[in-house]
């Protein structure tokens, strides 16, 4: 009885020493996050402006939420959708790509160190606005904005289609390879991820696998994919967060643009919250379904 | 039973033989894996260093050959005009100390902040513990874009829980006559790390939990027996274990800070400018300003030098620590 109640104290102890470290960061989680994410569901519904004299708000309902797809029929075709469905083609991509160059990288060869460096140097500036603003002048002398790929490969498209290719594959095979730029960019992280998995894959496995006469090609679906696919939900879940907050995301800049342009705050929140719930809606269920196909060694 | 024998032979001999080519044919493979390899990575590599390569060709190219069909990558003559340009456009000199003191004074009090908080979290057991992580991993995955307004509004009129309020209930006045604007301060980057939701903060809490959880819990009984309290323990001990976990932090924490520009842009209007801001600002200006707008080439050269200007500083960190950097992205990753 004592004994439990010395225990029950030396809990108590330990909960009030681990609320101390951490009741800075609570603070702050309360005061500048929580706050001013509530703050923005009121602005919501709010039309309202800055004067000197502290914030005037007026109560309009949802108004905020339909405007713009009220004044704009094109606004879902030309901004939302294209804003939400940037991941179905570059999440995949890059998934499969990041996994692909983790294994060339993980092999031994001259010049590996090196090559890691580089492949994660994207992460060191990919801070959007060098790259935005190098590619509002296209790097070449034409000068299309926004949907300027920094490569373009119409000569294969034309090569693909005039081999008898249907257009179809000829159109996705075209979006990947426009896209190159783009992936190789954004998959620097998710490279890292994969490699530091990879290394901690057991070499008996394969060692073992070998002995039992399995190809290369066993050998990865049967353990690398499997062994890996705790990484996979990550990288998974790290690419569709990047993919739908980056900064180039257009539906983020309109966004950022509906404030600091045309100051319209109310309307910026509230498109920015229901992006954000959709976003994350999308999130969660790619993670309950890729979460099922996960294998965790520990629980097996 | 000769003939067997002499079929026996035989037999051993073709199936050295298939095994030798069978072992010429593998090395033959791995030749070409490692040819396919090197052009891969090579390609790939390019593609990563493309726009890096043509920044740097552009920048030293006198702007009157961009047009000139006959230069592609090395330009006929070199110039420092672009860079002059650029250090006048960017007001280098200035926004790169700006730059650099945000970046500094946010990524030491980000070390500490988040030091703390992520051995709360890894080290003691306490109601509410695993719903308060999650709150950690939220304030990562919520765009900056979505509270960055409220956050200005709140930096606009900074009320230090409710103290101007009281104030302002007390005298019969307005609140926003005691509160405090700290737009176009340095207070609307510090105050949020000091709380622990600065730039990316909730990344480094985890990454610091990761850390500390790796530590052997021994070494803080140890600690214990001899009698040191927690903080000690944790300075004394923690610390000094997690090195490179500060240091992989102090290089994120300054990389991030030097290339955010929602956040600067918002908060930054006119002072303390960063160069990212900068940056973005002597763009925009050429191309609005009736001396430069039609002149093409001379927007794109001085834009080609204040991006080289921009990443430089960026890039050389990035050369020296590297290894930092991947390590830390490898300690992060494991076991979610």
């Amino acid at each position: 009885m004592a004994g439990k109640k010395k225990l029950n104290r030396m809990r108590r102890r330990e909960a009030r020493t681990g609320y101390a470290f951490i009741s800075i960061w609570l603070v702050g989680l309360i005061f500048l996050f929580l706050r001013p994410l509530g703050m923005a569901f009121y602005y919501a519904f709010q039309e309202m402006s800055i004067t000197p004299d502290g914030m005037i708000y007026e109560f309009v309902g949802f108004e905020n939420f339909i405007y713009k797809f009220r004044d704009d029929i094109y606004f879902f075709d030309s901004t939302v959708w294209p804003g939400l469905s940037k991941f179905i083609i570059e999440v995949p991509i890059c998934v499969i790509f990041s996994l692909f160059i983790a294994i060339v990288l993980n092999q031994k060869f001259k010049g590996r160190t090196f090559a890691r460096a580089l492949f994660f140097l994207p992460v060191i500036i990919t801070s959007g606005i060098a790259i935005q603003v190098l590619r509002s002048y296209g790097l070449d002398t034409s000068m299309e904005t926004e949907n300027t790929y920094l490569f373009s490969s119409n000569g294969v498209a034309d090569v693909l289609s005039n081999a008898g290719l249907p257009m179809g594959i000829v159109d996705i095979f075209t979006q990947i390879s426009n896209r190159i730029f783009d992936i190789v960019w954004m998959s620097g992280i998710q490279i890292i991820l994969y490699l530091s998995g990879l290394q901690g894959i057991p070499s008996s496995e394969y060692e073992a696998a070998q002995i039992e006469g399995a190809t290369a090609w066993e050998c990865f679906w049967k353990i690398t994919w499997v062994r890996i696919s705790p990484i996979t939900l990550v990288v998974v879940v790290y690419s569709l967060i990047d993919s739908f907050t980056n900064v180039s995301n257009v539906m983020i800049k309109f966004i950022y643009e509906e404030y600091s342009l045309r100051g319209n705050l109310g309307g910026s929140s509230a498109l920015g919250l229901s992006y954000c719930l959709v976003a994350f809606l999308i999130i969660i269920l790619v993670y309950a379904v890729t979460a099922k196909h996960v294998f965790y060694v520990n629980e097996a | 039973m000769e003939n067997i024998i002499a079929d026996r032979k035989v037999r051993a001999g073709s199936v050295k033989k298939l095994r030798i080519k069978k072992k010429k044919l593998y090395k033959v493979g791995q030749y070409v894996w490692a040819i396919c390899r090197f052009l891969l990575i090579f390609g790939l590599g390019f593609v990563i260093l493309y726009p890096l390569l043509q920044v740097i060709s552009k920048v030293f190219m006198p702007t009157i050959q961009y047009q000139d069909l006959s230069v592609i990558w090395i330009p006929k003559s070199l110039t420092l005009d672009n860079i002059k340009n650029a250090l006048e456009y960017l007001k280098f000199w200035p926004s790169l100390a700006n730059t650099l003191i945000l970046g500094l004074s946010c990524a030491a009090i980000q070390i500490i902040v988040c030091a703390l908080t992520g051995y709360g979290f890894a080290r003691f057991r306490f109601p509410l513990r695993e719903p308060l992580f999650l709150l950690v991993i939220l304030t990562i995955i919520v765009p900056t874009q979505i509270i960055f307004l409220p956050s200005f509004v709140q930096y606009r009129f900074f009320d230090f829980f409710g103290i101007s309020r009281l104030l302002g209930m007390v005298t019969g006045k307005n609140y926003t006559e005691f509160a405090k604007n700290l737009i176009d301060t340095r207070w609307s980057f510090w105050i949020p790390s000091l709380f622990g939701v600065g730039l990316r903060s909730g990344i480094f809490i985890y990454l610091f939990r990761q850390c500390f959880r790796n530590i052997p819990k021994e070494l803080e009984e140890a600690a214990k027996i001899d009698g040191c309290g927690s903080i000690k323990t944790f300075v004394r001990i923690m610390l000094p274990n997690a090195k490179s976990s500060i240091l992989t932090v102090f290089l994120f924490s300054l990389v991030w800070h030097w290339n955010e520009y929602t956040l600067t842009r918002t908060f930054f209007p006119q002072n303390y400018q960063p160069l990212a801001v900068r940056l973005k600002l002597a763009v925009d200006g050429m191309v609005n300003d009736i001396a430069t707008r039609t002149n093409l080439p001379f927007q794109m050269g001085v834009t080609y030098a204040s991006v080289l200007l921009f990443i430089l500083p960026v890039l050389m960190i990035y050369i020296f620590t590297q290894r930092w950097f991947v390590e830390g992205v490898e300690s992060s990753g494991i076991k979610g």
